[in-house]
């Protein structure tokens, strides 16, 4: 379905064995530094938002071409929207904490609702560093 | 499942008596900062004393793990003392900063060096 680019993974709590997942995928498509940092902290709080507020089961695919990296956390609660994303930092950080983090952290967030479920896209693109 | 957050006590040879030192290693995150809080709270016990945290061995930390490093701060300052954070690795600086963690502890490239920033400071006696 996601072609051979694709990879899925179900959210548990094994999030230490996710983020080794999600870096040697980021790695392989050429993220380095801060930026794969970046995304790593960002898809972490999209995983523990889907455990502790989106029904806490969901689904984590990664795919990748030579523009950018891709990973899209699916909740199966579908209550998480857009306009949860705090425009700005949360003075003491609860809910919308993780949110307003991934906003900051990526060159792209989505949040789509359908189908009974909210779907967080987080993408960094691949080129985004100019080479001079 | 990702392991615990090893919370150890350093006893201190030159580290003045006041000032409690404390490291930690493994990968902090939603799943264990409940008992990682339980575990530093332990540690720090109820004598009112500076606090140093050594990051050099924690290579994650999530935004839940943030909020129990702010809370044994509120803890520590209640007390009238202070807090350092030492040596965090290049991802847990990038995440500090943006939370705004950096500006809420001092943080030193060592603990030697967080050590001596508390030490040169005038001394907290109430």
């Amino acid at each position: 379905m996601t072609g051979d680019q694709g990879q899925q993974w179900p959210i548990d709590e094994d999030l230490s064995a996710l983020r080794d997942h999600l870096l040697r995928r980021a790695t392989l498509a050429g993220l380095r530094g801060d930026r794969l940092d970046d995304l790593l902290i960002a898809v972490n709080e999209a995983v523990i938002n889907v455990l502790e507020h989106g029904g806490g089961e969901g689904t984590v695919t990664i795919r990748h071409d030579t523009a950018a990296i891709t990973v899209d956390i699916v909740d199966s609660a579908g209550v998480l929207s857009q306009r949860d994303v705090p425009p700005r930092r949360p003075a003491d950080a609860v809910r919308g904490f993780g949110l307003w983090l991934m906003s900051q952290l990526c060159d792209e967030f989505t949040i789509r609702r359908s189908d009974g479920r909210s779907r967080v896209r987080l993408r960094m693109s691949l080129d985004a560093v100019p080479a001079r | 499942m990702t392991t615990v957050v090893h919370v150890t006590v350093v006893p201190g040879d030159d580290a003045p008596e006041v000032i409690l030192l404390v490291a930690l290693a493994g990968e902090l995150d939603y799943t264990n900062a409940e008992r990682f809080r339980h575990d530093l709270h332990e540690a720090v016990g109820s004598e009112p004393r500076d606090l140093v945290i050594d990051l050099t061995e924690l290579t994650f930390c999530d935004s839940t793990g943030i909020q129990v490093l702010l809370g044994v701060r509120r803890l520590v300052q209640a007390r009238g003392r202070r807090i350092a954070l030492a040596n965090p690795h290049q991802r847990l600086k990038r995440l500090f900063h943006l939370t705004g963690l950096a500006e809420a502890f001092g943080v030193q490239p060592s603990v030697a060096l967080a050590v001596e920033a508390m030490t040169s400071q005038t001394p907290l006696e109430t």
